[in-house]
């Protein structure tokens, strides 16, 4: 069971948060074109190592952040920091 | 329909009428469970407000503790606490006003009014919660214990002292646990769960089915 | 005699508690204290099962977890276990174990006949047989097979045991109760840390226990005894025996563990729990896990009698229980000199050592030839003999290169062979963790490779074969542990001072050859089998072959040859299996790679996963306020319900005798007559405010915002960035910055997060709060021609004429004395009011509204009708006639959409794909036989035809019996839907059949709409 380390709780287990994929940045939709909409939509990089994506809360402070995990060992390495620590 | 006459935790006796999940027959239930070493009752209903608000905005705080007497809570997952309220930290910028029944309106009010005057940037916003969530209180020494049947939150007094508070996972359902002082006026300390009012019942069988496990010989 | 290889005395044995156990339908008695295999060893019993594949005789091999051979059935229906170790299996009175594998019983087991057939089924036999032939699989090999193997029986009733789990957070927790283990955990408890010490063992102690070593110049066992004194004494300490550590968990910080509760109590079912899984998160952990001796692989090393040196020795040292009379020690260490010397004076005869070694010394070997005992050096086990348990061996010299042997044989006369090949570290739960292993020559055995973020691992796990050594690199690991844990300085306590057994100076003989250096034929009768794995009947011959036909990837070889599988899963198989497909390569063991492991470590019982969430308690159930009065309702056993994520709601109320269809008949009719009354309580709410709220839902929401006036409600859209619709729902504006928002409901948790996830990560600078309200209010939908009668009286404050209170709009004020906020929207088509009251109201807000209204036909309704209402208005219900590829023009919902401002999902649907004139879209199908309900789901097709794929123009979303309408009525998708209004369709029927439909308007019932304003 993997912990999460909330920017706000701390490290929590796993079923206490909810995933949101890779961060991928939205580009204005008015000038895209559907090639870089699809793309937007639903290409990602899908590393084997070190990915930027999103992480909720959902069951604690309901609050959305970003950490970098490598894909392959699932070990987190750059986590947010937390707000006591900071 | 059920008719309560409860003491809250600050003594003052309040009368409500309407539906209450964990009534009569599951209050029995409850008590009725209980073991030498743990003990398990519904909590007394109060009014639940739930506070948004810049905590970096100093007018924030102030508005707030001109309307509760408390501060918001500094750090996360604690709270703060008088005799009659209690605010415990939800998220970075949210808070729950815990206070007596009869006082839910006027402090509704109060800081609704309170609010308005502050800067758009705080986006300050208090809102009447009190029917969302329904608290069960656990008390006695394996009270803990009990809780870490389905609890992955390190409840150990070491990590989770009086006056600490935490949002996860109990029998998997979502609950906030408050580590209180007193219990309803008695002189020791509890361990009060949140959940959902439509969860709660869940709740309830789920500890009436762990204490099972504690009555047995040899646990 | 009872007992005859029982010693007098010694042993950590009750022998004033004795037990009596049947055993493959023998009865036999040990005592308190015994596992079944040393009670089993005490009464002279070796063959204790047949094996896998061939169904040759085994007997006991080791005396812990790495048992391949010794699995025993236990118990009886419905508390069969299968395949429980013997060697871990704590004896009870009145035990019943049978062994696995054999019919009718182990001596006489009639498959074994199959052993004859060995050449021919080699490894990969199963998958060429399946190749070459599937008739000859699935008629001949697979029925046969599956018979033969079996594997053991699972019980076929539910699990009548009680399970349960508990979560705990330590400082430090140690993996493994041996000396290492007690060390580190006693350094690190001393420090005031929340320790957590865990064994698989009955007791704490490991290697130690009974052992004839000292510890300061006292017996082993009084050391383990004083530290478990020290333990039990710290309050912060929790010492767990019977617990297996199944797995640790990705970031290495929580170990899962299996307590076994029960099971050395009762075989019938004890009180409480049979077991707890336990999940120990901790921010730091030591493993001392110890080492498993690794069998050598020599032709016909399965027979019973035949038994790791260690195993032998604590059969007598720690259980008084003499494995055989006469022994012969194989061995390529000097360590196993010790098992042969405390053997012998426990009365054994150690007939010979056998040592692979040329030159072996040491201080043990000097002993054992100062005991008499005759050392054979570098010689090996060649062949042995004896039908169901040892009688002889056969040595012979090895070449000085160890690929052949030479002459002379010589056979020695035994009834126990004990053998060591070394030792293996047990580092599965390292590797769980994302550690290494990799060769170490000084240990010959994998050893964890240190690494940041990894566990520490001590004593002979981490290949610390020396006791002193060991002790005091554990006591160092605990208080380091502790340190980085927050408690203490770090510093330990010196260790004890012990006796040193030899060092691990062994050398590397992965397997006998079974060629004779002088080019004879091959050693032995025909069919000699040199077994790697046990449990699998895997032989290094099999693994040869494997090489031959190029699977030189050990994770190919173990799944050619099955090296490795079972319930065991190679514990003893896995290293020589991966050295010897190294060598068949050409390379050394520093080239092997072991196959990967996963948890559990030993096999866990599913009930013990599941813990107490079975049965009802297996998913939260959401109840609304007014579930006992769905309960109560009619008092004929109330509403059926039907869940709904994880609501239950009531699906119909029935009437006494009344089926499904009748009781939705009625209360449709009194919805469309009368009135209905619904609980929607279930709805998702959120409230929404703050000074940017109106540009938030106006970028949320594909349906405009901005324009409605406060005291509207408004119908919205919610699409994701793709275009297709996710969620709909109702906005009501309560105050210039004030919204009321309704999401399905079971997408109600999904689309606040989801509008989080856009404010929190998207949109930080928008001022917005954001609350879920679903708990606040009970919601009661009052619907029908009668809806006004009904509530006037009730709510005498509140205007309900057309004027007053239009469609779309929402007041506040008391309906029957509570404070209310009225919602005049419809899900009917009928006049209705979507009543909210703080959700404690809601069983009130009902009494009242049936009081009134069942004199005017008032009825409740379920999901049931609401959806055939519903439908009958062509309202789509997101989920049913959604599945995300539809967007808001494929349902003939975009004439609502926003045109000129930017919304989530307005670029995804201007893709050019999402303006293809033949996309699906809603229709209504109108069936031939006005009693065919479609199967939702149904393919619908222009005609029959033989072309394949069929092609297909779209699918059934949603068809019930429409008691107003009085036929069946359907909507459904279809391409080019609306060109096809009047076209005939064919919608395939599971029974073969086709039903006709034509294609209609979406709308069954009151398509003017005259009916919602009543």
């Amino acid at each position: 069971m993997e912990r999460i380390p909330c920017p706000h709780c701390g490290p929590r287990p796993l079923a206490e948060f909810s995933y949101g994929g890779e961060v991928v940045p939205r580009p204005d939709p008015e000038p895209a074109d559907d090639a870089t909409w699809g793309a937007y939509l639903y290409v990602r990089s899908n590393p084997k190592g070190p990915q930027s994506e999103r992480w909720v809360h959902i069951h604690g402070c309901r609050r959305w952040f970003t950490l970098t995990r490598d894909t392959a060992t699932h070990r987190i390495l750059d986590t947010p920091l937390r707000k006591e620590e900071a | 329909m059920a008719k309560a006459k409860e003491m809250t935790p600050e003594g003052n006796t309040v009368e409500h009428g309407g539906f209450d999940p964990l009534a009569a027959d599951w209050r029995d239930r409850l008590s009725q469970s209980g073991t030498a070493t743990i003990q398990v009752d519904a909590a007394p209903c109060q009014a639940q407000l739930t506070l948004r608000g810049d905590p970096a905005d100093p007018a924030f705080a102030k508005a707030v503790e001109a309307q509760t007497g408390l501060l918001p809570p500094p750090v996360a997952n604690t709270l703060t606490a008088d005799e009659h309220c209690r605010l415990l930290w939800l998220g970075p910028d949210e808070w729950m006003l815990l206070a007596p029944p009869h006082q839910g309106a006027l402090l509704l009010s109060g800081l609704t009014v309170a609010f308005a005057a502050l800067s758009p940037a705080t986006n300050a916003m208090v809102i009447d919660t009190s029917e969302t969530r329904r608290a069960l209180d656990v008390w006695g020494p394996d009270a803990v214990q009990l809780l870490e049947r389905g609890c992955a939150l390190d409840l150990h007094p070491r990590a989770f002292p009086i006056g600490r508070c935490a949002q996860g996972l109990l029998a998997g359902l979502p609950v906030l646990i408050a580590h209180l002082p007193r219990r309803n006026g008695a002189n020791h300390p509890c361990l009060r769960i949140f959940a959902r009012t439509s969860m709660v019942r869940h709740l309830a069988w789920w500890l009436v089915d762990a204490l099972a496990e504690f009555r047995r010989p040899g646990k | 005699m009872e007992q005859p290889f029982r010693l007098k005395a010694g042993g950590r044995i009750d022998r004033t508690r004795p037990l009596r156990f049947v055993f493959d339908g023998k009865g036999y008695s040990g005592y308190a204290g015994d596992t079944l295999a040393s009670a089993l060893i005490a009464n002279g019993v070796h063959l204790v099962g047949r094996s896998f594949k061939y169904h040759r005789p085994r007997g006991i091999l080791s005396a812990g977890a790495e048992e391949p051979n010794a699995l025993v059935q236990l118990g009886l229906e419905p508390r069969l276990v299968p395949n429980a170790r013997a060697t871990q299996v704590d004896l009870i009175h009145g035990l019943e174990a049978d062994p696995v594998n054999c019919w009718p019983n182990v001596r006489r087991d009639v498959l074994a006949g199959l052993g004859l057939a060995a050449p021919l089924m080699p490894a990969g036999f199963y998958y060429k047989t399946f190749l070459a032939s599937r008739h000859l699989w699935r008629h001949v090999f697979e029925p046969l097979i599956r018979r033969a193997a079996g594997w053991g029986r699972v019980p076929e009733d539910p699990d009548p045991d009680v399970y349960t789990h508990r979560h705990l957070h330590r400082d430090v927790v140690v993996v493994g109760a041996g000396p290492a283990g007690l060390a580190a955990a006693l350094a690190a408890a001393r420090t005031g840390a929340r320790v957590a010490l865990i064994d698989e063992g009955t007791e704490p102690g490991g290697s130690l226990l009974g052992q004839t070593r000292t510890l300061d110049g006292h017996p082993a066992d009084q050391w383990v005894a004083e530290g478990r004194e020290e333990l039990s004494h710290l309050p912060e300490v929790l010492v767990l025996t019977r617990t297996t550590a199944a797995g640790l968990y990705d970031d290495g910080t929580t170990v899962v563990a299996e307590e076994r509760l029960t099971d050395h109590l009762t075989s019938h079912g004890g009180h409480g729990p049979r077991a707890r899984l336990w999940w120990l998160t901790s921010k730091t952990v030591i493993l001392a896990t110890g080492a498993h001796e690794r069998p050598i692989v020599f032709p016909e090393n399965d027979r019973p009698g035949i038994m790791l040196a260690s195993a032998a020795r604590t059969y007598a040292l720690r259980y008084g229980a003499l494995p055989g009379k006469r022994m012969v020690l194989f061995t390529t260490n000097s360590a196993a000199y010790e098992s042969a010397i405390d053997l012998q004076s426990r009365g054994l005869r150690v007939e010979a050592i056998v040592d692979a070694r040329p030159d072996p010394s040491g201080p043990h070997v000097d002993m054992a030839e100062a005991l008499g005992i005759h050392i054979h050096k570098g010689c090996a086990v060649t062949a042995t003999d004896g039908r169901h348990h040892l009688e002889s061996v056969e040595i012979m010299l090895l070449s000085p290169d160890l690929r052949t042997v030479q002459a002379p044989r010589k056979l020695i006369e035994c009834d126990l062979l004990c053998v060591s090949g070394g030792w293996s570290p047990v580092a599965h739960l390292y590797r769980h963790a994302g550690g290494q292993v990799e060769w170490n020559a000084e240990v010959r055995g994998f050893t964890p490779v240190p690494g940041p973020g990894l566990p520490r691992v001590v004593g002979s796990a981490a290949g610390t074969h020396a006791l002193s050594q060991a002790l005091e690199r554990a006591l160092t690991a605990g208080a380091e542990a502790a340190r980085e844990a927050g408690f203490g300085d770090g510093s330990a306590s010196s260790a004890p001072r012990v006796t040193e057994t030899d060092a691990l100076d062994g050398m590397d003989l992965w397997r006998v050859s079974d060629q004779p250096g002088d080019g004879g034929r091959a050693i032995g009768r025909p069919g000699h089998l040199s077994f790697v794995d046990l449990q699998n009947d895997a032989t290094a011959a099999d693994i040869d072959q494997a090489h031959r036909e190029g699977l030189t990837n050990v994770e190919h070889m173990k799944r050619y040859t099955l090296t490795g599988f079972g319930t065991d899963q190679g514990k003893t198989s896995q290293v020589n299996g991966a050295v010897i497909l190294a060598r068949a390569v050409g390379e050394g063991p520093e080239a092997a790679r072991l196959t990967a492991q996963r948890p559990p470590y030993t096999p866990i019982t599913f009930g013990t996963l599941a813990g107490r969430r079975v049965g009802g308690l297996l998913d939260t159930v959401r109840e609304t306020a007014l579930q006992d009065i769905h309960r109560d309702l009619g008092k004929n056993g109330g509403a059926v319900f039907e869940p709904v994520g994880q609501w239950l709601r009531p699906r119909f109320y029935p009437k006494a005798g009344e089926t499904m269809d009748r009781a939705v008949a009625r209360e449709c009719r009194a919805a469309r007559q009368e009135a209905g009354l619904l609980d929607a309580s279930t709805l998702g709410k959120i409230d929404a405010q703050g000074p940017d709220v109106v540009e938030f839902l106006e970028r949320i929401y594909a349906t405009p915002v901005a324009s409605l006036p406060i005291g509207k409600v408004r119908y919205g859209l919610v699409c994701k960035d793709d275009g297709m619709l996710v969620d709909d729902g109702t906005l009501a504006r309560l105050e210039e910055t004030h919204f009321h928002l309704t999401t399905t409901t079971g997408n109600a948790a999904w689309t606040l997060n989801w509008m989080e996830e856009w404010l929190q990560t998207e949109w930080p600078d928008l001022r917005v709060r954001l609350t879920s309200v679903t708990e606040q209010w009970a919601v009661l939908a009052l619907s029908g021609p009668k809806a006004r009668e009904i509530l006037a009286p009730l709510a005498p404050g509140m205007d309900l004429s057309v004027e007053a209170f239009p469609f779309m709009t929402w007041r506040a004020g008391a309906v029957a004395g509570i404070p209310a906020r009225v919602f005049r929207v419809s899900f009917t088509g009928e006049l209705s009011f979507e009543i909210n009251v703080p959700w404690r109201y809601g069983p009130a807000l009902w009494k009242a509204l049936l009081a009134k209204g069942a004199p005017l036909g008032l009825t409740p309704h379920g999901t049931e009708t609401m959806h055939v209402l519903r439908a009958e208005k062509g309202f789509i219900l997101v989920g049913q006639e959604t599945d995300g590829s539809v967007t808001p023009r494929d349902l003939g919902l975009g004439g609502m959409l926003k045109t000129k401002r930017d919304f989530i999902g307005k670029r995804g649907m201007a893709r050019s794909d999402l303006q293809r004139p033949d996309r699906k879209v809603l229709v209504g199908l109108r069936t031939d036989d006005p009693a065919q309900v479609l199967p939702e789901g149904s393919p619908i097709v222009e005609a029959m035809s033989s072309a394949r794929p069929l092609p297909m123009l779209g699918h059934v979303t949603s068809s019930y019996l429409s008691p107003m309408v009085g036929r069946v009525i359907a909507l459904a998708l279809v391409k080019g839907g609306r060109e096809r209004l009047g076209q005939t369709l064919q919608v395939p029927l599971e029974d073969g059949d086709l039903a006709k439909v034509t294609v209609v308007e979406p709308v069954f019932w009151d398509p003017e709409g005259k009916r919602r304003d009543g």
